[in-house]
């Protein structure tokens, strides 16, 4: 064998090693408990990783003719079921049982779920023929966490148009989904308002579940629509509304919320114009600082568009890097870069999405009388207006 | 000679395996990452359509499940949701059958499931057969490709980027796969439409949809779920209008209107619907959150002919409907055979699926 064959042979038994048995993200398993069945040689041992959970039964005699067993037969020697789900006789838990050297194991298809009991239960021929009775197992309970809250509900103002179209609610931590509609309620005195809210089955979530988008229901601010003229306005200028969100809101821990949280509002009239560009005032910074460019709208626009359809562009038409920010009740928006401006023109980029507290945006205001003058340009067209640094 | 060969040519169609008739379906193998398993739809051979929310995209998954079964099938399966629960180690509570979803070649249900109500929780698609028999869909391995409806900006370095179109339903037709979605930021909704077999570009028309709702004043209200009937979209919104859209209106950037064929009454979500024929007739089947299920007559020549509504209506208006008494609590339905429809039922805190002929 020449040296390059045996190079070559080597490099083959590295690339062939076995690879470790998790992912990079998955936990290695750990040991949670060992349990031995009553005068018998069999111990059940619970190891559980991120992915799934192993159910090893160490001491089997009869090993040798157990091993022979088609696979079949295999898989009914363990069988594992919520001990919860057994008066209801639903299916055990998915997974796979295969003997590993001496041990029996049964890999269940999902990790367990915290806190819940499982129910082992083994083939006689496993147990020597005795009637072993099961054995439960209780997986680990969730970490303790510090009690989700409410962080903040915008739009903040305490006077909102008669007709605004959405809340964001913004939690400390993820969220369960599912209960969202019953968990949020629209005040006026201590009556609640009925169906006020746009209930959708997908609830609108952000990908962390931290950020929850409430639409108040469109049928019943547009006018003319049916739901508005059966049910009238959910909300009527001139009177004050609470919103409501219930602290037994459940988090993605499965605890509730640390309090409730309520968001007190005047109403005034409605708003059916759309946002005018013309009137806004921008603060430029000056050149060879890190300071922000300001601009001041005259109504408060949508937070969470304001975070994101605006950007910064210099001379050349680069995207400028930097942190926005929205202040003074969603009137304000600031952009730091991370670089200090350099002297003359840039650019301000705003999407024609960018709506008020009413749903109007840059294209269109939320009702539109239709007309053929009216005509909507191009779908998420672009606004475009310059600023210069000035300075030394 | 020419015979032999003929015959020779027959017999090897007919010996044709699946994959080659969808050799030109794009599909790959490997392991979908799919992050959430929402709205179901079947393309032909068997694939199936799984909307993703989390990643923006659309897959199509071939199941393997192409052997067409002739007649009369019978799905009942009480419980369901805790029957999955149990099967994946966790509480009835904690599971979430998102959507449901017959194949039309071999009758089998498949269900879209969440493990968990967390930002974390596992996308699990299960079947279930004519017997009833509940099976995981392996996601390991399998042939696939996937569309992206990505409309989520390139966020800012370090910036979460919170934007999401939620995937409200999904429809395949002929060489076309239609996307309803709803955005958790600006107030508009989608209509986007793929091309399938996915032709790997990950562009998606998308349109923009309005309806004369009253008078002269225009609507960008959500579409809540949709079926295609002949060359129309029929859509049904929040408050609960029907209305139908020309499938060729839509169009790339377009801003397409719809015409309300019917008012199907207030304080309700339309949650589902199906179209399908008995005897000579075309009926709409729609399940709904508080006006229980209603059927319609539909023909395209009614559509067209019906005056769209466009005045105040004091309750429901357009086409006529019923609405069917003994079906309560439907969330889910589909067409099962030519002569039945299966249902996702809550009831009294479990879900039954249950067969009914059609009515």
């Amino acid at each position: 064998m020449s040296k390059f064959t045996l190079l070559f042979c080597v490099l083959l038994s590295f690339q062939q090693a076995p690879l470790p048995a998790h992912q990079p993200d998955e936990k290695p398993e750990v040991l949670i408990q060992t349990k031995r069945i009553d005068g018998s040689s069999i111990q059940i041992e619970l190891r559980e990783s991120s992915n799934s959970a192993t159910f090893s039964v160490k001491g089997i005699r009869s090993l040798e003719q157990l091993q022979k067993l088609p696979k079949d037969d295999l898989q009914k020697l363990a069988t594992i079921r919520v001990q919860k789900s057994l008066n209801a006789s639903l299916p055990p838990l998915l997974g796979t049982v295969s003997f590993i050297d001496s041990e029996l194991r049964f890999t269940s298809r999902f990790p367990l779920s915290p806190s819940v009991v499982y129910r082992v239960e083994l083939s006689p021929i496993l147990t020597d023929n005795r009637d072993a009775s099961p054995v439960l197992f209780t997986a680990q309970p969730r970490k303790s966490s510090p009690q989700t809250t409410v962080v903040s509900v915008f739009p903040s103002a305490d006077v909102l148009p008669e007709n605004v179209l959405k809340f964001y609610i913004h939690f400390s931590a993820s969220m369960s989904r599912g209960e969202a509609y019953q968990r949020v309620h629209l005040m006026r005195g201590n009556t609640e308002v009925l169906t006020p809210f746009l209930e959708l089955g997908e609830e609108l979530w952000d990908a962390e579940q931290r950020r929850f988008t409430l639409f108040v229901h469109p049928g019943r601010i547009k006018k003319g629509l049916k739901p508005r003229e059966e049910s009238g306005a959910p909300m009527v200028d001139g009177n004050e509304y609470v919103l409501r969100i219930d602290g037994d809101w459940l988090d993605a821990q499965q605890k509730p919320l640390r309090e409730p949280f309520v968001k007190k509002f005047r109403v005034a009239a409605a708003d059916a114009v759309q946002p005018e560009p013309k009137s806004w005032k921008i603060v430029p910074p000056t050149a060879n600082s890190r300071a922000s460019v300001k601009v001041r709208f005259d109504e408060p626009l949508d937070h969470s568009l304001l975070n994101r359809v605006i950007r910064v562009l210099d001379a050349s038409k680069s995207e400028v890097a930097g942190t926005v920010s929205v202040s003074e009740n969603e009137k304000v928006w600031s952009f730091e870069p991370k670089e200090p401006w350099t002297r003359g023109q840039y650019t301000l980029v705003i999407a024609s999405t960018l709506e008020d507290l009413a749903g109007n945006n840059l294209a269109r205001p939320f009702e539109t009388e239709e007309r053929e003058d009216n005509v909507i340009g191009a779908i998420e067209s672009e606004l475009s207006i310059l600023f210069y640094v000035s300075g030394p | 000679m020419l015979r032999k060969k003929l015959i020779l040519t027959l017999t090897l169609c007919a010996a044709m395996p699946s994959a080659l008739l969808q050799a030109d379906s794009g599909l790959k193998e490997g392991t979908p990452d799919i992050k959430h398993a929402g709205p179901l739809a079947f393309a032909p051979h068997g694939v199936l359509l799984v909307g993703d929310t989390l990643s923006a995209a659309i897959y199509a998954i071939d199941t393997g499940d192409d052997k067409a079964t002739a007649g009369e099938k019978t799905v009942n399966i009480e419980g369901i949701n805790q029957k999955i629960a149990a099967m994946m180690g966790s509480e009835a509570a904690d599971t979430v059958i998102n959507d449901m979803a017959v194949n039309p070649l071999s009758g089998n249900l498949y269900l879209a499931v969440s493990r968990g109500r967390g930002p974390d929780a596992a996308p699990v698609i299960f079947k279930a057969d004519a017997k009833g028999a509940l099976t995981e869909l392996s996601l390991k391995k399998v042939k696939f490709s996937k569309a992206a409806i990505a409309n989520a900006p390139a966020s800012q370095e370090g910036r979460r980027n919170p934007r999401m179109s939620a995937i409200t339903d999904m429809q395949y037709k002929e060489g076309k796969v239609v996307v309803a979605g709803l955005s958790n930021e600006e107030f508009a909704s989608k209509l986007r439409v793929l091309k399938y077999p996915f032709d790997g570009s990950g562009q998606a028309t998308s349109v923009e949809m309005y309806h004369g709702a009253h008078g002269k004043v225009e609507t960008a209200s959500p579409v809540r779920t949709f079926t295609t009937y002949e060359d129309t979209v029929l859509a049904a919104y929040t408050c609960t209008p029907l209305v139908s859209i020309p499938v060729d209106e839509l169009k790339d950037g377009a801003k397409t209107k719809g015409k309300t064929i019917a008012e199907l009454g207030n304080m309700n979500q339309p949650l589902d619907m199906i179209v399908y024929k008995k005897g000579n007739q075309d009926y709409l089947l729609m399940a709904n959150s508080a006006r229980g299920v209603m059927k319609l007559k539909l023909s395209k020549g009614d559509i067209d002919a019906t005056k769209a509504i466009d005045s105040r209506i004091e309750s429901t208006a357009g086409l006529p409907f019923e609405t069917l008494k003994d079906l309560k609590d439907v969330v889910q339905l589909d067409r099962l055979s030519d002569n039945q429809a299966v249902l996702l039922v809550n009831n009294a805190g479990r879900q039954d699926v249950r067969t009914i002929d059609l009515p």
